[in-house]
C-alpha cells in the first residue's frame, strides 16, 4: 500500500476552507462600513465608526443611524438568512433548484401582500412617481405576507405527511402551490384599482429601505435561531448528501429532518420576505456558489452561506443605492443582474477548492 | 449469537416480500444471503436495520429487542452499505468520517479522526482520500461506502451486493479485507450476494431465500447442486478446483 501523507492534505484542506470564511466574513464587515459611507450624502471612514461610537456631530451621526444602519444590518440578516434557508432547502430535499421561489412560498407571501392592499385595505397613495407609490399599514401588509408564506409551507409539510415524505412530493406540491397563489394574485390584481395594482406590483420588487430597527431586530432573531438549529443538525445534513438510505443506516430521522427542515428554512425566508418584499436569487444561487467553491461539508457550508449572502445582498443593495442615484434600484433585479454571471462563471469550474 | 431475525415479514400493500424469515449470526461469522432478484434479499437487510419498518417479527441484537433502541443507538451497533451510494460534493476523507455520525455528540473528535483514518488505511484509500466522491469510480465508491459502515465500528454489518461494481482483483481484495477486519473485531456480517462462487470463497454460512423464505440455512454443506436448482432454476455441479469450491452451471 503506497502510503499518502493524506493526513496532512486533509488538514491543509480543511485550514484552506477555515481561511476562506474568515475572509469571507471580514470582506463583509468591511463591506458594511463602505456601504453605511456611501449614498447621497457621502462620509467618511472616520465620521461613520465616530457616529457609531456617538462621538459624531448630529447631523452625520443621524443618517448613520437612522437611514444606513438600519439598511445595512437589514442587507446583512436577509442576506444571511435567504442562503443559509436556501442551502438547508437545496439539502433536505437533493434537488438544486430548491428555493423559496420554486416551493410557493415567495408566491405565498405575494398573495398574502396582495390580499392585504387589495382586499383588507391597507392603504396606498398613488402619484406619478414609482416612488411615491407606498403601503401604508406596513404592519398588516408584513403580517397577511407572513401568513401566506406560512400557508405555503404548511399545505407542503402536510401534504408530504400525508402522502409519503419524498423530495420529488415536497417539490412537486411547491410547484403546484406557487402556480395556486399566483393565479390568486393576479385574480386580486384584476380586480383591483391602479393605485392599488402599482402598490403589489411595488411591494414584489423587494426594497431593504423598508425595514425599521425593530423589524430588523424580528428578522434577526428568526435567522440566528434558524441557523443555529441548521448547525446543530450539519451533520444529519452532511448524511443525507450519500443519499436517504444511506443517511438511515447512519441513524438520521430522515423524514424528521426533510419536514422539520423545510419548515424552519419556509419560517426563516417567510420572515424576511414579509417584512422586505420579494428578493430573488440569493437563496437559490447564494448557497449554490458556496458549494462550487467551498464544497458541500456542512460544516463549512452553512455558515459560509450566512456570510456570502450577506456579502450578496449587501454588494447588491449599495450598488442599486450609487447606480443612478438619487434613484433606488429594485434590489432583487441587482441581485440578479450581478449574480447570475457570478454564478455562470463558477459553473465553468474554476476557482473551485473542492 | 450476536443477531437473531425471528419471523421477519414485510410487504408492500398486499404483496408479501418476506413472509417469516429467521436465522441467526455469531459474532465474527460471515453469512451470505443468496437468492434470485425479487427473492426480498436487499428487502431483509432494510428490515434489520428499520430502513423498512417489518409488519412482524423481532430482530435481537445480543438478546435485546432492537425495537427498543432509538435510530442512532441502532447506527452505532448496526452498519449498513446500501446498494447504491449517492454522489456528491464530499470528500472520500469526510465520507468516511460520516460513519462516525453515530457517536458524535456536537463535534468529531480525536478519536472520530483516529477511526477514520485507520479505516481509510485498511482499505487502502489513502491516495484518493482528498477526491469528491462524484470523481470516483464505481469500485472506488463501493469501496468508500463501505469504509463508511466500518467507521461505525459496529457489531453487525450489513452488506447490498457489495462487490457488484468491482472488477475480480478488487472482489477478492474488498471481501479479504471485509473478511479479515471483522474477524478481528468479532463484527457478524450479512451480505447480500450474487456471485456463488466469491461466497463460498469467503462466507462461512450461506442463506438461501425463495419466494420470501428461507430454502436452506447453514455452512458450505447446503451449498448442493439440489438446493441451487432449486433456489435459481438452473442445474449446476458443485466441485472443487484446487481445492476451493466453485459452482458451475451445466
Amino acid at each position: 500500500m503506497s502510503q499518502v501523507p493524506y493526513r496532512e492534505y486533509y488538514a491543509q484542506h480543511t485550514r484552506r476552507k477555515m481561511l476562506l470564511l474568515v475572509a469571507l466574513v471580514m470582506t463583509t464587515a468591511v463591506f458594511a462600513v463602505v456601504a453605511v459611507r456611501v449614498g447621497a450624502v457621502g462620509l467618511s471612514t472616520g465620521e461613520v465608526l465616530r457616529s457609531l461610537v456617538g462621538l459624531s456631530e448630529k447631523a452625520s451621526s443621524a443618517i448613520v443611524w437612522n437611514v444606513r444602519l438600519p439598511r445595512v444590518a437589514t442587507a446583512v440578516v436577509a442576506g444571511a438568512g435567504l442562503a443559509v434557508a436556501g442551502a438547508v432547502m437545496q439539502s433536505v430535499l437533493r434537488n438544486p433548484l430548491a428555493s423559496p421561489f420554486t416551493l410557493g412560498i415567495s408566491q405565498g407571501a405575494a398573495f398574502g401582500a396582495a390580499v392585504a392592499i387589495v382586499g383588507l385595505g391597507a392603504g396606498v397613495t398613488g402619484s406619478a412617481s414609482a416612488d411615491a407609490v407606498r403601503v401604508m399599514d406596513a404592519w398588516s401588509v408584513a403580517g397577511c405576507a407572513f401568513a401566506g408564506s406560512m400557508v405555503a409551507t404548511l399545505t407542503i409539510v402536510a401534504f408530504s405527511k400525508y402522502r409519503g415524505v419524498s423530495p420529488q412530493t415536497m417539490v412537486l406540491a411547491g410547484v403546484a402551490l406557487g402556480s395556486l397563489f399566483s393565479a390568486g394574485t393576479v385574480l386580486l390584481q384584476y380586480f383591483a384599482e391602479d393605485a392599488k395594482v402599482a402598490a403589489v406590483v411595488f411591494w414584489t420588487f423587494g426594497d431593504l429601505g423598508r425595514a425599521s430597527w425593530r423589524d430588523v431586530a424580528i428578522m434577526a432573531t428568526t435567522t440566528v435561531l434558524g441557523s443555529a438549529y441548521f448547525m446543530w443538525h450539519r451533520w444529519d445534513y452532511n448524511a443525507m448528501e450519500a443519499g436517504s438510505e444511506s443517511a438511515r443506516g447512519l441513524g438520521v430521522n430522515v423524514d424528521r429532518m426533510r419536514l422539520t427542515g423545510m419548515f424552519v428554512a419556509s419560517l426563516v425566508t417567510a420572515t424576511v420576505v414579509a417584512f422586505l418584499g420579494i428578493i430573488g436569487f440569493i437563496g437559490l444561487v447564494g448557497p449554490h456558489m458556496v458549494r462550487r467553491v467551498i464544497g458541500s461539508d456542512h460544516r463549512f457550508l452553512l455558515p459560509a452561506s450566512v456570510a456570502a449572502g450577506a456579502l450578496l445582498l449587501l454588494v447588491s443593495d449599495t450598488l442599486a443605492r450609487v447606480v443612478v442615484s438619487p434613484v433606488v434600484l429594485p434590489v432583487g433585479a441587482i441581485t440578479s443582474l450581478l449574480g447570475a454571471p457570478l454564478f455562470l462563471y463558477l459553473l465553468t469550474g474554476r476557482g473551485s477548492l473542492r | 449469537m450476536i443477531l437473531r431475525v425471528d419471523g421477519m415479514r414485510f410487504g408492500y400493500a398486499s404483496t408479501p416480500v418476506l413472509s417469516g424469515v429467521g436465522f441467526a449470526v455469531a459474532p465474527g461469522e460471515f453469512m451470505a444471503v443468496l437468492g434470485n432478484n425479487g427473492a426480498g434479499k436487499s428487502t431483509l437487510l432494510k428490515c434489520i436495520n428499520r430502513i423498512l419498518r417489518p409488519n412482524d417479527g423481532a430482530v435481537l441484537l445480543d438478546d435485546a429487542d432492537t425495537k427498543r433502541l432509538g435510530r442512532v443507538e441502532l447506527a452505532r451497533q448496526v452498519g449498513y452499505v446500501p446498494q447504491r451510494m449517492e454522489s456528491s460534493r464530499m470528500t472520500v476523507y469526510d465520507t468516511v468520517l460520516l460513519g462516525r455520525r453515530p457517536h458524535i455528540e456536537w463535534d468529531a473528535g480525536r478519536r472520530d479522526y483516529e477511526v477514520t483514518e485507520r479505516v481509510i488505511d485498511q482499505l487502502g484509500l489513502g491516495h484518493i482520500a482528498l477526491r469528491t466522491i462524484d470523481e470516483l469510480s464505481g469500485g472506488e465508491l463501493q469501496k468508500t461506502a463501505i469504509a463508511r459502515a466500518l467507521a461505525q465500528e459496529p457489531r453487525v454489518l450489513l452488506l447490498d451486493e457489495p462487490t457488484s461494481s468491482l472488477d475480480l482483483r478488487n472482489q477478492l481484495d474488498v471481501l479479504g479485507t471485509v473478511r479479515r477486519v471483522t474477524r478481528e473485531h468479532g463484527v457478524a456480517v450479512v451480505a447480500v450476494m450474487h456471485d456463488l462462487n466469491l461466497a463460498l470463497r469467503f462466507a462461512d454460512r450461506f442463506c438461501f431465500l425463495s419466494e420470501g423464505v428461507v430454502h436452506a440455512c447453514g455452512g458450505p454443506e447446503v451449498v448442493t447442486p439440489h438446493v441451487v436448482s432449486a433456489v435459481y432454476g438452473v442445474d449446476v455441479a458443485v466441485t472443487s478446483v484446487n481445492d476451493v469450491a466453485v459452482v458451475v452451471p451445466l
